[in-house]
């Protein structure tokens, strides 16, 4: 669903009022860390990454326009910016995100070990379409905008993604 | 519909994003620089930048310590939000809403005998009314939890009114959802059944992704009335009701330190001694949760959990606490709010407090724990009325002396005064006192001991004594109903505890006057928790 803009705030906003920016793009710093976390599977490259976008969004905050959705717009200068820091890097070890030792015999909690193994594992641009469509519930055409592909290739990675994890098929929404 | 493809992925995210949590101070920090850069000189913004980022580490810090103040300050506020918070509201319905990043406030009473229904917002910066197109009846002590997974604030039941000309408290069981804008009524093919005579407590189970209710049915037969602990579940769509095979036996809070949902309630036995029990749920049963150090239970008392700080933190009785790795700490902030309604504002990385949450009169400020103190980060606009003359005065944390100095000077119309000489050492004094009545608790840091004593409870009490209770000869007490002179009516309450709860009742040769009557003797009650029997006798044998 595309809400209309705050256009005062925004206005506010780009003539340097720190609470209207705050106001703007505060609600979001959480998601845009957690999915930062998820690209970069660091947690201080996360923290930069989303001190980095926050600079890039105040300078581009003309782009926002009517019709223009706040939370894609700023996920997208966020994994934008992800993809730079992934660029940069001059080392090529993917780090696994440390997984807490669990003592369970439940069938379910042994199986949700290996599913955090399996999506810890998958590509990146596997992982982020996976946490924008299902852990941020964003709507397709939400993903695609964030992720800077159309909605049809939003919708084969999400099928793509969940067959690599050998889950049941889920419908689609758009 | 449940979509169980997106509740395994979800949680999986869930577990893998526990390990990094969201850093305390970045929005502040990270929004701070990015208008800052603005600023800057384009030539050497880039510059700046790598610098910023170098000090952002102990901006973080400094930011944590400003934000108080960068929340108070005045800045130009969009429409709708308002820095006049809504009216104090007792037994009002409240939450966080984690989509949206606010305190969800559902009121309660109003004037006497009336009930709002209203709905406010509180933003981190502003309240403000919401005007939803669609409005729930109003309530009291309705139970509401943010539904992580579904991302909707859930509002289950609470006690309305008839709309008969002269309206009847009804148990409400509808369920409602908070989408940040308006609220939709859903139409679950079971509900529970609860009786509100004790409030229910809801929270989401990061484990089961699903929303959790906690509260009784109350079942009546010919000769007894019970309450019976229930524990619902909520997957979305419908309720399911579970069958623990153990449950606390009293309402209380229900919180998730991010991992696991626990709820803080007064165990089935009290061994004479009220206090907290803090238990876990397992995914089958409510399980205890083993503690070095017991939380006193006051009647009235709220929770949260902080994250940021991974500890619970509790207002209870005119105290801060906080639990943590198993313990119990009373701490001493400098400034300690009334007991409000509390969440964890993950938006600001803070416990925060709005107003009194059992009364309606004192405050309608924000308050904030930083962990150390409370500040207000938002304030009231309270003005407390005077209170009427003659009225008993209310005064807390004084020291056993000047506690003893006001009593003495306030207390004209009853004569003897009594009040003990000889009390374990480190407790301070509340009290509440008028011209002919005055009741003092001394109490011990850590509140594992409190004496209770006073005029004003009358003797013997409604019922009349207990079986169990013992005549001691005390003083020169006038005889009283079931006692005959020279003695005191003294009960414990479980004699298989050493420290239980304790007390002496007695009337002493005197007189007390109210409202120009003059009546014989003075109604005298000595009560203690904490305390063994020898303690408790050295303060009663020490009153002069």
């Amino acid at each position: 669903m595309v809400q209309s803009l705050p256009l005062a705030e925004i206005q506010a906003a780009r003539s340097g009022d720190e609470a209207a920016f705050d106001s703007l793009v505060g609600p979001l710093i959480d998601p845009a860390f957690k999915l930062a976390v998820v690209l970069l599977r660091d947690r201080g490259e996360a923290e930069d990454a989303v001190q980095e976008a926050c600079v890039k969004a105040w300078r581009n905050l003309a782009q926002l326009r009517d019709g223009g959705a706040l939370r894609p717009w700023f996920l997208s200068i966020v994994a934008n910016q992800c993809r730079g820091v992934r660029r940069a890097r001059w080392w090529s070890v993917v780090r696994m995100p440390s997984t807490p030792a669990r003592d369970s015999s439940n069938p379910d909690v042994e199986a949700g070990f290996d599913l955090d193994r399996e999506v810890a594992a998958l590509p990146l641009t596997d992982r982020a379409v996976l946490f924008l469509y299902f852990y941020l519930d964003m709507p397709l055409a939400e993903v695609s905008r964030t992720l800077g592909i159309s909605p049809q290739a939003a919708k084969s990675r999400v099928h793509r993604a969940v067959e690599r994890l050998r889950l049941s098929m889920v419908e689609v929404q758009e | 519909m449940k979509d169980p493809t997106r509740e395994r992925i979800s949680a999986a995210f869930d577990r893998e994003l526990s390990q990094a949590p969201v850093p305390g101070a970045l929005r502040s920090t990270a929004v701070r620089a990015a208008v800052r850069a603005h600023h800057a000189p384009a030539e050497d913004r880039n510059r700046r930048l790598q610098a910023m980022v170098a000090v952002l580490l102990a901006a973080a810090v400094i930011a944590t310590l400003l934000i108080g103040s960068h929340l108070t300050r005045t800045n130009p506020q969009p429409a709708g939000r308002s820095s006049v918070p809504p009216a104090p509201q007792a037994d009002a319905g409240y939450v966080y809403d984690g989509a949206h990043g606010q305190f969800v406030l559902f009121r309660g009473n109003g004037a006497p005998g009336s009930k709002l229904g209203d709905t406010w917002t509180w933003d981190g910066k502003g309240w403000t009314r919401q005007h939803p197109a669609t409005n729930p009846p109003a309530r009291v002590d309705a139970a509401l939890a943010y539904d992580a997974a579904r991302h909707v604030v859930v509002m289950f039941g609470g006690r309305g009114q008839t709309a008969a000309a002269r309206p009847q408290p009804v148990d409400l069981a509808d369920t409602w959802t908070w989408d940040g804008h308006n609220w939709t009524r859903l139409r679950p093919h079971q509900s529970p059944a609860l009786n509100y005579d004790w409030p229910a407590a809801m929270g989401y189970d990061p484990v089961s992704r699903t929303v959790l209710l906690y509260g009784f049915a109350k079942i009546a037969t010919a000769t007894t009335t019970t309450m019976t602990p229930q524990t619902w579940s909520w997957n979305g769509s419908d309720w399911a009701q579970l069958n623990p095979a153990s449950s606390p036996q009293s309402s209380g809070d229900m919180f998730s330190d991010g991992t696991h949902l626990f709820l803080t309630a007064p165990p089935a036995t009290g061994q004479g001694i009220s206090t907290v029990q803090m238990s876990e749920w397992d995914g089958r049963s409510w399980i205890p949760v083993a503690s070095q150090n017991m939380l006193p239970n006051p009647d009235l008392m709220s929770a949260a959990y902080d994250l940021q700080r991974h500890e619970l933190v509790v207002l209870s009785g005119g105290d801060t606490w906080t639990w943590s790795q198993a313990r119990w700490l009373r701490v001493h902030p400098d400034l300690q709010p009334p007991t409000g309604s509390m969440v964890y504002f993950a938006a600001l990385h803070e416990v925060v407090s709005w107003g009194e949450r059992w009364g309606a009169d004192s405050s309608n400020a924000m308050y904030a724990w930083d962990g150390r103190t409370w500040k207000v980060v938002q304030p009231g606009n309270v003005v407390p009325s005077p209170a009427p003359s003659g009225a008993p005065i209310s005064v807390r944390a004084l020291s056993p002396a000047a506690a003893e100095a006001l009593i003495r000077k306030t207390v004209t119309a009853t004569s003897p005064v009594l009040l003990p000489t000889s009390l374990p050492p480190g407790m301070d004094a509340n009290v509440d006192v008028s011209s002919d009545t005055f009741n003092v608790t001394y109490q011990s840091d850590q509140r594992d001991k409190e004496i209770d004593f006073g005029t004003v409870v009358a003797n013997p009490p409604p019922g009349g004594v207990a079986p169990t209770d013992t005549a001691v000869p005390f003083r020169h007490a006038i005889a009283m109903k079931f006692r005959p002179s020279g003695y005191a009516d003294y009960h414990v309450y479980d004699t298989t505890n050493p420290t239980s709860m304790r007390w002496l009742m007695w009337i002493e040769p005197g007189t007390t006057t109210v409202g120009g009557t003059t009546q014989s003797g003075v109604s005298y009650f000595l009560s203690a928790t904490g305390l063994t029997d020898a303690e408790f006798w050295q303060v009663a044998n020490s009153l002069r």
